[in-house]
């Protein structure tokens, strides 16, 4: 395993700046999730890692090594596609051999032997080994797509959307289970997503790209709590972030420059209707607001609220609609608001 | 309505379908005639060939093969009867005629010729289509429309357009009558052929395949070689099927370049009827053994073929 680097990469396709002078270390063994809308310049940002794209500026270096004019396959890098990409004409065991078989690597047969049969065991299809590639289920040949990164031992993985096209289910189960093995292996991990959830769960660092930037990189936790703009705070949070002018809250001691709050659904407290013991201790950062529908979830309710012009959204407890019902009036408490400028950058108070 | 408890849209009634078989059958049948008709009157006698109204019943014989194969000579009944016992049924079949076999005629040389040039042009069609089909699918490669309609282009004149000049040509660089000029020049014409078949082929492999070759260690020439080429080999078949059609069934060229020792069977098959008067079995014997080696090939990658006629018609 080795680290990754990359130094003010650009790429452009025509007039579409693809990736925009994008800076990024990877750290040894670290898993490191870009998070983006499409075309946000996702999957170029893995594919000019990986040598599938050549760069207009900057450089990528794996493990220190500037390897920018390198070809893909003296990269030493795995890449999981995200339509699996496994070859049709072979079987499953071909598929996770095909690897070990190139010219780069010198194993005997009984050691190539070994190291598929290992894989499969971690990917769990051993069972499937001498079927065609082409007659198995989409979590299966997602598998084996996983399984044929991991049979080497390359200096970094690579993984485009390698769960997107898997039913909810699956998508949860892998991801565990990708996270276990990264874990295990100690590898350092780039993967690709629009699935906040992905992210949250397996990044030890989240890179939030947007038009081909890197607008953001740092912990799950960071990028919750601590978003750089606008953008980055409505991309992370289900459901999002309630979006309101400044002056809508009565009370606020919003910073001067902040034209727009922003209010997570957990930070906004119902306090009306004694859902919480309210704490009259002081009169700032509430508002009225009137309940116009409840979604129910199971664990917890949405409330969908309306306050004046503005629709919002917060989370109540599990029973509140026996409380509740449509068009009642309520008040609300927020906390920890986060405010924005016009230009939707962050302003710290 | 039929038993089928669940009605279909799409899927067509039994009864439409009976229809549709039997027409094709039909069509079938009578796109066969020719060919039957060459196949019997390659084992007719030269009498009954030309009978008319024309017999479906007949005796059969192998004359047709015996004159296709020989060169005879006519003598004297006195000569014939005084010979010893005849070799083989072709010598008894001339002996009949009041003939002796005095050698073999040109027919399998010419067809050997045939063979040697329709696959040599084929494998050599089909080999540079498939690179230069590659290149264009999958690099940038300045004017690839311009290229590729250039390409196109050289099929659509005529064999006669192009005959004379190539004739001059040929004759000085000493290609004219010789295999190799043949090959060349069928490769040349099916080359256009080969490149825009494989093109779409190619297209439709996706390109991740080589990708993930790429990086799983291969350069790109071992990725094409181990990943496209075999996901290729449909519209390989299918294109060497269409170029190997083209160079077996060529007469123009082979007419205007051809005469003795590069000559292929097409040109050959019609000198038969002036060599001993209208010999129409031995046409049609010759016939017959020219149609084999395509109906072979033809049956044996038929699948391919029928992908390649409807290619583009159906995604998969």
């Amino acid at each position: 395993m080795a680290n990754v680097t990359l130094r003010g990469v650009s790429k452009r396709f025509k007039n579409l700046v693809a990736v925009d002078d994008v800076s990024i270390d990877i750290a040894d063994g670290e898993f490191v999730v870009l998070l983006g809308p499409t075309g946000a310049g996702k999957t170029t940002t893995l594919r000019l890692v990986a040598g599938l794209e050549k760069p207009e500026a900057g450089s990528v270096l794996i493990d220190g090594k500037d390897v920018t004019g390198f070809a893909p396959s003296q990269r030493d890098v795995s890449f999981v596609f995200q339509q699996y990409s496994l070859y049709p004409h072979l079987s499953v065991r071909d598929n996770l051999a095909f690897p070990l078989k190139s010219p780069a690597h010198s194993l005997n047969a009984s050691q190539i032997k070994a190291r598929v049969e290992h894989v499969a065991e971690l990917v769990q299809i051993a069972h499937k080994l001498d079927n065609r590639s082409t007659a198995l289920s989409g979590g299966e040949m997602q598998r084996v797509a996983i399984g044929r990164a991991l049979v080497r031992d390359p200096a970094v993985f690579l993984m485009d959307e390698p769960l997107s096209s898997l039913d909810a289910k699956l998508r949860g189960d892998l991801r565990v289970e990708l996270k276990r093995i990264q874990k295990e292996l100690g590898a350092t991990l780039l993967y690709v997503t629009h699935d906040q959830i992905e992210a949250m769960t397996m990044a030890d660092r989240i890179g939030i790209l947007d038009e081909g930037r890197l607008v953001q990189l740092g912990t799950p936790r960071e990028i919750y709590e601590d978003p750089v703009n606008v953008h980055v705070a409505a991309r992370l949070g289900q459901p999002a972030i309630n979006l309101l002018p400044v002056s809508v809250m009565g009370g606020v001691s919003a910073p001067q420059s902040a034209s727009t709050m922003g209010i997570r659904t957990e930070h906004l407290d119902v306090i009306g209707q004694g859902t919480r013991a309210s704490d009259n201790d002081d009169a700032a950062m509430k508002v009225a607001a009137t309940l116009e529908r409840v979604e129910f979830l199971g664990d917890q309710n949405r409330l969908h609220l309306r306050m004046g012009d503005h629709r919002i959204v917060t989370l109540g407890d599990g029973d509140i609609e026996y409380r509740i019902q449509p068009g009642s009036e309520m008040t609300l408490r927020a906390r920890n608001a986060l405010y924005f400028d016009q230009n939707g950058e962050r302003v710290r108070g | 309505m039929s038993g089928n408890s669940a009605h279909s849209v799409v899927e067509p009634t039994t009864t439409s379908k009976t229809v549709a078989g039997f027409l094709v059958i039909l069509y079938a049948l009578i796109t066969m005639i020719p060919l039957f008709w060459i196949v019997i009157t390659g084992f007719k006698s030269p009498p009954d060939s030309i009978s008319y109204p024309p017999k479906v019943f007949f005796e059969p014989t192998l004359e047709g093969y015996c004159n296709l194969f020989t060169t005879r000579s006519r003598q004297t009944r006195e000569y014939v009867e005084a010979l010893g016992p005849p070799e083989g049924i072709c010598d008894e079949i001339t002996r009949k005629r009041q003939m002796v076999i005095v050698g073999d005629s040109n027919y399998w040389p010419r067809f050997q010729n045939s063979l040697i040039i329709a696959f040599g042009s084929t494998i050599l069609a089909v080999f540079l289509g498939t690179l230069t089909a590659y290149g264009f699918s999958r690099f940038k490669v300045p004017l690839a429309d311009d290229l590729l309609f250039f390409i196109l282009s050289t099929r659509m004149m005529p064999p006669i357009a192009v005959a004379v000049p190539i004739y001059l040509m040929y004759r000085k660089l000493g290609l004219s009558d010789t295999a190799l000029g043949m090959i060349l020049l069928y490769t040349a014409v099916n080359v256009s052929l080969a490149v825009w078949l494989l093109k779409g082929f190619i297209d439709e492999i996706p390109r991740e395949y080589e990708e993930a070759a790429m990086i799983d260690g291969y350069t790109r020439l071992q990725s094409f070689w181990k990943v496209v080429l075999p996901q290729a080999t449909t519209g390989i078949a299918a294109t060497a099927i269409f170029c190997l059609i083209f160079a077996w069934n060529e007469y123009a060229f082979a007419v205007l370049l051809t005469s003795g020792t590069a000559q292929t069977a097409p040109p050959f098959i019609p000198t038969i009827i002036g060599e001993g008067g209208l010999d129409w079995p031995a046409v049609a014997a010759g016939t017959t053994i020219f149609v084999v080696p395509i109906l072979v090939f033809t049956i044996l990658l038929r699948k391919q073929l029928l992908r390649g006629i409807t290619f583009g018609a159906v995604r998969k």
